[in-house]
């Protein structure tokens, strides 16, 4: 009798440690599926917050287009002159920034200066003494005035790219 | 009895199997309604920036002595206009649409892309909404993950989106 209840209690554990076993296995499942989805949405997150940075930079008055143009677009004519100025060392917190003009395409790399603007497609506006960088870019408008006959607004779409410091 | 035994075993074993199934039918509901959520467009802040930007682009096509912007050159599109060089508005925009995403979109690095411009304007009677189609460009393999953006902007009594689908 004895030896049978035993036995039932032995059977009864092993039923236990499958059913626990199961769960745990299962569960296990889930988890790493929620976990996977989860670093996917804190990459997208991050990769949003970088974007929302260069986003917030291009709608700041020093890049900003004049009234009439709305976000999104950046004023050519006043990044050639904000280029490398020692006022804004500390201003910006970022490692660098950089505005490139993509669209029409140019073959080859030309920095923008007084000089050679607007025949030009790179403007380095800022560069600190940050080494270890990474960066990202948000697509803006790069407009500047031209006379012909009438002064107008001509853009072309451009990139700006913003460096940080390199976490991890 | 053994009949009694070989009862009460099958009666286990019955018992078994309805704590497996139920367990099972639990994690299968838990799953649905944690994985199952549609997860719809993936909604991308840098596709929507590309859009909104490329919106100001000063293109070639030039109606009443002003280079139209891209915004601009769809309603012209629309209106089914031509250019002063006697270009079709639409051949003009499509022609920039083209080099747009083939220089920001590269085919070899994206499956594919699809861009749908259209107009939403006033129905024949007053709750209903006209749907036209202005410009569709498919280029590549459209199947898989995409990333998606769309913007509107509104030339009253119509208002005109730029979808765009990029295929990764």
């Amino acid at each position: 009798m004895v030896k049978k209840a035993q036995f039932k209690i032995q059977q009864m554990t092993f039923m236990i440690a499958a059913v626990f076993l199961f769960f745990i296995i299962a569960g296990l499942f889930v988890v790493n599926i929620q976990f996977r989805n989860l670093k996917k949405q804190a990459g997208l997150l991050e990769e949003n917050q970088a974007i929302l940075l260069a986003q917030f930079l291009a709608d700041s008055p020093e890049f900003k287009c004049n009234v009439g143009l709305g976000s999104y677009c950046i004023d050519t004519d006043k990044l050639i002159f904000l280029m490398n100025r020692p006022a804004y060392k500390n201003f910006w917190p970022v490692a660098y920034i950089k505005v490139v003009r993509i669209y029409p395409e140019s073959t080859s790399e030309v920095f923008c200066t007084k000089e050679n603007y607007p025949d030009c497609n790179t403007y380095g506006v800022y560069t600190s003494n940050v080494k270890d960088t990474t960066s990202t870019g948000s697509y803006v408008a790069l407009c500047r005035k031209e006379k012909i006959d009438i002064v107008k607004d001509v853009c072309d779409l451009g990139k700006i790219i913003i460096g940080y410091r390199a976490i991890g | 009895m053994m009949d009694k035994k070989r009862k009460k075993g099958q009666e286990e074993m019955v018992g078994f199997a309805l704590i497996v199934i139920i367990v099972t039918i639990v994690i299968v509901i838990f799953l649905v309604f944690s994985l199952g959520k549609p997860s719809g467009i993936e909604k991308s802040l840098e596709v929507e920036n590309f859009l909104q930007a490329a919106g100001y682009i000063t293109t070639n096509c030039n109606i009443g002595g002003e280079n139209l912007n891209v915004k601009k050159l769809i309603v012209a599109c629309k209106s089914n206009e031509r250019c002063s060089d006697g270009a079709d508005a639409c051949a003009a925009l499509k022609s920039v649409f083209i080099e747009l995403l083939e220089s920001n979109w590269d085919l070899e690095y994206y499956n594919g892309h699809h861009l749908l411009i259209y107009s939403i304007g006033e129905g024949e009677t007053a709750d209903e909404e006209e749907i036209i189609p202005i410009l569709e460009l498919k280029n590549g393999n459209l199947t898989g993950n995409y990333q998606g953006g769309d913007i509107l902007f509104p030339v009253p009594p119509e208002r005109f989106h730029i979808n765009l689908k990029v295929y990764f």
